[in-house]
């Protein structure tokens, strides 16, 4: 609404063309009896009403021309500006966001719901502003003409109207069933053909079959269902229209016996009947459209309106060079869960840190915290010495590079995807990165080298060059703190080795700090501090080389995989 | 979405005789509903023409020559036509898709049963993703072309067909200068036709970049936020939605071209009608009730011709989609079904020298064992080992290997492998769970009373499902996404168990199950195992040395077999494995 009236001049004028189409329109019927009473009352000059009846045709073409025009183009103004904000305040929301609201139906509202609103405003608003222009004016005309026949023509179409209402929300509900069996059946095609190991290896494919033609069997009967009502839709309406039509032939013929009605009357009576079906039909159709075009609306605001991810609790101070990180006491709660319980963790600039603890003690959760990707409580995680509450999200991300432990790639080229966090890296910079990640070589080796195309469209990377892709991109984006969340797991001890040797060297070089979250002791003893994490609190922390001594968990975890490493060679 | 446009982009490689050869069995069983369907839709056009027809006759035989005698017959003609009308286009079209639902009804469930009896080894090749657009896509654009598009354009048709005859009955004169209007117009809408098409196709392609781009986006939802990137991920979108909105707008200026202009060319030939007809009433060569009556058939025609090139893409859509399921349903990748003998399994199991390859580099290496029946045989090893592939040829998925596979001194490949599978249960490392109730992922759809299921719950401590609300009728999401990890797994073991098997094959499964579950698992495992021949490849250090036999596989090859005390005797590798876990005294897993 809001946007109406801020284009409100192109509203009017669209608004004027399409009464002055509409009127002549209306116009049009009343030529053709003129010339039917003028033909019959023999006069000679009956060409002039062709040429009559062509001029006006041709401005009421050029009119329409305009005034859709108008109303389309600012139909898609508005999805431009709806598409462009709603976009821009998905990417505000915060982490938990995607959890309540699934991806799938997010990009349902995203296609789907955008698609009805803007059909409507293309098309529906349309149908409901000719609906009203066309539709009085022709009442009306057809009222002047001759009031006795108007009740005939008319009662019948209003049966029309209500059919189709009723068809529109009808339809719309079968159509739904439609796409949800169809939605149904392409799960279960999906599920079958995806574990067809267990189904055969358990002799049950007869029966997935079964299901699989049960469903297929409800897809139909819903098909046919809409497609009954569909097919009413052509008849019903003809049909009225045919008795309309007939009821004003019954008792025009009447009326012209007496003398009291002109041919040319009744025969622009019966186009009038013509042209009055589709307003008639419009009602119907504008006002379901309407509907679910707020509905999709309102499925649309849920997103705008939103709670965003707040940049900075206030007091706002700013960072600049990162010093140092810190946490103390830092307790948390997923619900009623509790998570991490008096955790104290210190990174200085150019330290090398190593977070380790076994399946479950909280570690992935820690590291959101430090992010803020979770709201970590008040007073707990410092950066320079400023709660990271209070600092900016942007700013405080541009401080740490966070790889997380399942690795996202996008399906765009190698170069594209290890750009994502520094689109200005040069292919020298890349290359380096490439180099410390021990990805170098497998990138030469490509097909298209930095112009391969990986993800869905293109090659599929293995596990491990997969979290060589994410350091790599990591590395590029050249940030004071990189933080890796069991960023190692799918490597061979060979080339973990290789890479936290080069990780090691480069940050030394870079004067960059590194997080490592780890349980592979390759990985953590090369680092200046371990702190280990056992069922949410920092049990021990120190020197690996100390703590190897002790009787920890990390000296626990060095037997094993030294030993392991004998053994596998 | 990419299929859609894939398709349309797809070059022929089946002539236009193979595809109808190929689909005729399917049309043959409804050629009766065929018939009376275009029967139906030759109705419909001529009770459609015949009403002008009868207005014709209503001015000049009545009106004109003020006669009213016989009216009420003529109005009465034209209520029954106009009741015909209704009944044969309610006939055609309801018939029409009763027809094309019945005939791709049947390529549906023909194709989904062919793929459910391809080898194992075609998944692996061939993305699900693609196949299941083949079943469910495909033959749903082969269903419109046969009810919407085949049928309508044959309506359409008849109705010109109609319509021109019917004219040139009334007066070859008009029916001239008609013909002199409609054709340039065809011709003109079916230019503009393709034009707008071509922008639709465009527009297609930017849309499904715009959602290619935001699931990205979403999907690597943290990334974005950790790499800060949101500002210029706005900045692309905004480029893709400029894109959009230009092709739009393009596709609209076309829109607002194409139709009002298909009305004005019907009001402009109505003007021409009434040039000429003017002209021809005043030489007394037309009468006005012809006139009209050409009035009213004139936009009649102009429907149809518009349509035509929609039916055209329809149709070339449809194609291509049936050519893609010939693809598939030419793959002659059958399974193997195996030969008569049909047990009954008693669950001796061994390999004698067993090698096998899934394409040229071998797997599986001269690979020998011996398994009596009601033993358990522990598999052990690295990731990447082979391991797998030994349950892959016990289960029967591959029947190209060198060597013997004997299951109670008969060779698999000699087993009705139907029969032979009756025996079997598999519980893998990913348990395969559908979107569907705990029951019916423990049974497989078949009956179980809750007693008996309750009972299997039970043993294998899987208790838990009584605690789900709805108990067993508890809904799983898709892949049981609402159960951790360990509880999948004890549903696994509830399958296994309902089904009685003589052979247990497992593949342990240990990441990411929390250690009161695991419990759970490592007692119900022996519960599970219990009397029947179990081949495990094991990772728990329990269920290794419980096992009457290990084998220790390396490279596709068996380095070293005995029983737990034997391989600690030889000091090889095995025992190199198990001292470590011992001293580390950890959950007793082994990677």
């Amino acid at each position: 609404m809001r946007f109406v009236k801020e284009h409100v001049w192109f509203y009017v004028i669209a608004l004027g063309l399409l009464i002055g189409v509409d009127a002549v329109q209306v116009y049009l019927p009343l030529i053709l009896g003129d010339f039917v009473n003028a033909v019959t009352a023999l006069e000679s000059n009956v060409a002039r009403y062709a040429y009559i009846y062509l001029a006006l045709v041709v401005c009421m073409t050029l009119m329409r021309y305009a005034y859709r025009y108008i109303l389309q183009r600012m139909a898609l103004v508005f999805d431009y500006d709806l598409r462009k904000k709603t976009f821009s305040e998905l990417l505000k929301v915060p982490n938990e966001f995607l959890y309540d609201y699934d991806i799938g139906d997010l990009m349902s509202r995203l296609t789907n719901d955008l698609h009805a609103i803007r059909q409507f405003m293309q098309m529906g608003l349309i149908s409901l502003i000719d609906v009203l222009v066309l539709g009085v004016s022709t009442i009306v005309m057809m009222l002047l003409l001759d009031r006795m026949l108007f009740w005939y023509a008319v009662v019948p179409l209003i049966g029309v109207t209500i059919f189709t209402i009723l068809f529109s929300r009808y339809i719309f509900v079968f159509f739904k069933k439609i796409q949800d069996t169809f939605g149904s059946l392409t799960e279960r095609v999906q599920e079958f053909l995806t574990n067809i190991r267990v189904l055969r290896a358990f002799g049950k494919g007869h029966k997935a079959i079964g299901i699989f033609e049960s469903v297929n069997a409800d897809y139909y009967k819903y098909y046919l269902r809409e497609v009954r009502l569909d097919a009413l839709f052509g008849p019903i309406t003809g049909l009225f229209a045919g008795i309309s039509t007939l009821l004003v032939i019954w008792v025009g013929i009447r009326e012209l016996q007496a003398g009291r009605l002109e041919l040319g009357t009744l025969v622009s009576y019966v186009n009038y009947i013509g042209l009055l079906l589709w307003p008639m039909m419009a009602i119907g159709f504008g006002l379901s459209n309407l509907q679910r075009a707020n509905a999709s609306m309102k499925r649309i605001e849920d997103i705008i309106l939103a709670p965003k991810e707040v940049p900075c609790f206030e007091p706002c101070r700013h960072v600049d060079k990162f010093e140092k990180l810190e946490v103390k006491n830092l307790h948390f709660s997923y619900g009623d869960r509790k998570v991490l319980e008096n955790v104290h963790l210190e990174v200085n600039a150019g330290e090398l840190i190593g977070i380790a603890g076994p399946i479950g003690s909280g570690k992935s959760t820690l590291t959101k915290l430090l992010i803020r990707v979770l709201e970590p409580p008040e007073n707990t995680v410092f950066v320079n010495g400023i709660d990271v509450r209070h600092i900016p999200l942007k700013e405080l991300r541009s401080l740490v590079t966070y790889v997380p432990q399942s690795i996202y790639l996008f399906s765009m080229t190698v170069r594209d995807n290890l750009k994502f966090g520094n689109p200005t890296a040069t292919d020298e910079q890349i290359w380096e990165a490439l180099e410390v990640a021990c990805l170098a070589e497998d990138i030469r080796l490509l097909p298209q080298g930095l112009d391969t195309l990986i993800g869905e469209r293109g090659l599929t990377l293995s596990g491990g060059q997969k979290q060589r892709m994410a350091i790599a991109r990591a590395l590029l984006a050249d940030r004071p703190v990189l933080m890796l969340d069991d960023a190692f797991s799918a490597l061979d001890t060979v080339t973990e080795e290789q890479l936290v040797k080069n990780l090691v060297d480069y940050a030394r070089l870079n004067n960059k700090s590194v997080i490592l979250v780890s349980h592979r002791i390759s990985a953590l003893l090369p680092t200046d501090r371990v702190y280990v994490l056992i069922s949410g609190s920092t049990k021990e922390f120190g020197p690996p080389a100390e703590l190897i001594k002790q009787q920890g968990y990390l000296a626990h975890l060095y037997r094993i995989q030294v030993l392991e490493g004998l053994v596998h060679g | 979405m990419d299929d859609v446009l894939e398709q349309e982009e797809q070059t022929r490689h089946h002539n236009d005789k193979e595809l109808l050869a190929f689909l005729w069995p399917y049309i043959k069983p409804h050629l009766a509903v065929i018939i009376v369907t275009l029967l139906a839709t030759l109705g419909s056009a001529i009770s459609s023409v015949l009403q002008p027809y009868i207005f014709k006759i209503i001015i000049d035989d009545h009106i004109k020559v003020m006669n009213f005698s016989g009216l009420g017959n003529l109005l009465l003609i034209y209520f029954i036509l106009l009741c015909a009308y209704f009944a044969f286009s309610w006939t055609q079209m309801y018939l029409s898709s009763v027809f094309g639902q019945k005939i791709t009804w049947q390529l549906r469930v023909d194709l989904m049963k062919y793929l459910m009896s391809l080898k194992v080894d075609f998944f692996s090749r061939n993305p699900v993703g693609k196949l299941v657009t083949r079943v469910t896509n495909d033959v749903a654009n082969l269903n419109e072309m046969i009810s919407a598009g085949f049928v309508s354009l044959i309506a359409d048709v008849f109705l010109l067909v109609s319509i021109f005859i019917m004219m040139l009955l009334m007066n070859w004169r008009l029916t001239l200068v008609v013909l002199l209007a409609v054709v340039p117009v065809g011709i003109m809408l079916q230019v503009l036709g393709f034009a707008l098409r071509r922008v639709w196709r465009v527009i297609r392609r930017v849309v499904s970049r715009m959602n290619v781009y935001t699931q990205e986006m979403l999907s690597g939802f943290v990334v974005v936020k950790a790499f800060t990137r949101e500002p210029l991920c706005e900045e692309e979108y905004d480029a893709i939605n400029q894109e959009h909105y230009k092709y739009q707008l393009q596709a609209a200026r076309l829109r607002v071209f194409f139709y009002p202009s298909v009305s004005f060319l019907r009001e402009l030939s109505r003007a021409l009608v009434l040039l000429y007809g003017g002209y021809l009433i005043s030489r007394g060569l037309v009468t006005v009730g012809t006139l009209v009556s050409f009035f009213q058939l004139l936009p009649m025609m102009f429907d149809p011709i518009a349509d035509f090139s929609d039916k055209f893409t329809l149709f070339q859509t449809a194609f291509a989609s049936l050519e893609k399921i010939m693809d598939v349903m030419e793959v002659k990748e059958v399974e193997y079904k195996g030969k008569d003998y049909a047990g009954p399994l008693h669950g001796d199991v061994a390999f004698d020298s067993v090698s096998f390859a899934y394409e040229e580099e071998p797997v599986l290496k001269d690979v020998s064992f011996d398994l009596g029946q009601g033993q358990t045989l522990a598999i052990v090893g690295p990731t990447g080992a082979g391991k797998s592939t030994i349950l892959n040829l016990l289960i029967g998925f591959y029947d190209n290997y060198d060597g013997n596979v004997l299951v109670d001194d008969v060779e698999l490949r000699d087993w009705n492998i139907d029969e032979y599978r009756h025996n079997l249960a598999l519980v893998l490392q990913e348990v395969q769970l559908f979107h569907d109730t705990i029951r019916n992922n423990i049974t497989l759809w078949d009956d179980a009373t809750d007693e008996e299921l309750k009972e299997i719950l039970r043993i294998v401590n899987a208790d838990f499902v009584m605690n789900l609300p709805g108990g067993l009728d508890y809904m799983l999401a898709p892949e049981g996404a609402n159960l951790s990890q360990g509880q999948r797994q004890l549903i696994a073991f509830a399958r296994a168990l309902y089904h009685k098997p003589k052979l247990l094959l497992l593949d342990e499964a240990t990441a990411n199950i929390d250690t009161d579950t695991e419990r759970l698992i490592q007692n119900a495992l022996p519960r599970l195992m219990a009397g029947r021949t179990t081949v495990v490849i094991a990772h728990r250090l329990s269920t290794i040395q419980e096992a009457d036999k290990i084998i220790v596989i390396n490279h596709g090859r068996v380095i070293e077999s005995g029983t737990h005390q034997e391989l600690i005797a030889k000091k090889g590798f095995y025992y190199e494995l198990y001292t470590t876990q011992l001293m580390a005294g950890t959950a007793g897993v082994m990677e």
